[in-house]
């Protein structure tokens, strides 16, 4: 399982630009078949912006329950989780529409 | 011909004098801004006078002075934006006399550092105080003007900590083109019918809609915002093209007619009280889908 640490491979947690560097990380892991640990120990929260180029991007690649299978997301505090949750949550209804 | 302006606000709606302004032609202008007698400046009442200030005097108008500005405005920097020579210092800076950050335009290339900055500063007024609803709120208005608006000018940011109300309230304006006109934009694309400006505010705090300004919008921004708002039971104050919302803790939420005639863009206004922020929670755990 590849390991990675958020706060160390994007630039901020807040903009489109750093979710999309973010996304290009991840996809390789996930086309090749290897799950990724990604953890957010430390981080700023993250916007939506950033989540839905990030995520969201890679639940349009991939599908929501690809993303869920193969990325484990770690250090999460309460309120990264809430905001995560309700990202997680309206992708997760728009790819059953 | 020079044409003299004298302008006198001493409360939040004559602030709609400014934007009357912005439909004149301001060559040749000289604008005198007095401000005697304005009893309380709020972060909205700041972001909106700094961008007009500023919108004007890039209307190549001769002169724009502010007047009996007091020692809050000029503490803040308010005062330095009538320059139109004055550029912004690329560090963050603090007042030290005020509970306050500077006013400030932010871009995408400083957002981050502004936003580090702020939390950093209105820690010191509530320690131990998880501000994820400052990073958050920040970052969604400021991408938001940045993704939607068409502002000529940006995004300008006030943030403040009030003793006597132990809040924190924090503005973003921007002069776009407003969510109403953005909306119904959308809707004639879509072959949808005009909605009013109440519904197109209340349409854009829908979580999943969007006007789609770029590919990646979903629509989460405001809806997340409103929704770290209502658990912390804060208010939001929110004016855009000629509708407005109001939201307080206990469900007071209601739209209004924007009182400001020829009002310009989006501001908004968000106010959260120290006592009902949750301890920072030092536990990280895995995320359950």
């Amino acid at each position: 399982m590849k390991q990675i640490i958020l706060k160390d491979n994007v630039k901020d947690t807040y903009t489109n630009a750093e979710g999309a560097s973010l996304s290009i990380q991840l996809k390789e892991f996930i086309k090749s078949g290897e799950r990724i640990e990604l953890s957010l120990s430390n981080s700023t929260p993250i916007s939506s912006s950033f989540f839905n180029s990030s995520f969201g991007d890679l639940i349009e690649t991939f599908g929501y329950e690809a993303v869920r299978e193969n990325i484990k997301i770690t250090g999460v505090t309460s309120s990264q989780a809430q905001l995560l949750k309700g990202y997680f949550d309206a992708y997760k209804d728009r790819s059953h529409c | 011909m020079l044409t003299t302006y004298h302008i006198h606000i001493k409360k939040t709606k004559e602030i709609e004098q400014l934007y009357a302004l912005l439909k004149s032609d301001l060559r040749n202008a000289e604008i005198y801004l007095n401000l005697k007698g304005f009893k309380f400046f709020f972060p909205i009442d700041i972001v909106q006078l700094a961008q007009l200030i500023i919108s004007i005097a890039n209307r190549e108008c001769s002169k724009i002075a502010l007047t009996n500005a007091g020692k809050y405005l000029n503490g803040i920097d308010l005062v330095r934006f009538c320059n139109t020579n004055y550029v912004q210092p690329n560090t963050q800076s603090t007042i030290p006399s005020q509970t306050a950050m500077p006013i400030k335009r932010v871009e995408r290339e400083n957002m981050v550092q502004y936003i580090d900055s702020a939390k950093s500063f209105l820690s010191k007024y509530c320690p131990g105080k998880d501000l994820t609803i400052l990073n958050i709120g920040l970052s969604e208005f400021i991408n938001n003007v940045y993704d939607h608006a068409e502002s000529e000018i940006g995004a300008y940011v006030f943030c403040q900590y009030y003793p006597k109300s132990n809040s924190i309230r924090f503005a973003v304006s921007d002069l776009g083109v407003g969510i109403p006109n953005k909306v119904n934009k959308y809707m004639i694309i879509q072959n949808q019918p005009a909605k009013t400006s109440e519904e197109c505010i209340r349409w854009a705090l829908e979580e999943k809609k969007t006007v789609k300004s770029t590919p990646k919008n979903a629509g989460l921004g405001l809806h997340t915002i409103m929704s770290f708002v209502k658990s912390s039971q804060g208010k939001i104050r929110l004016l855009s093209g000629n509708g407005g919302l109001y939201y307080s803790a206990g469900g007071t939420e209601y739209f209004f007619k924007n009182p400001m005639t020829d009002f310009r863009g989006t501001v908004i206004d968000i106010e959260i009280f120290v006592n009902n922020l949750h301890e920072i929670d030092p536990e990280e755990t895995d995320f359950d889908f």
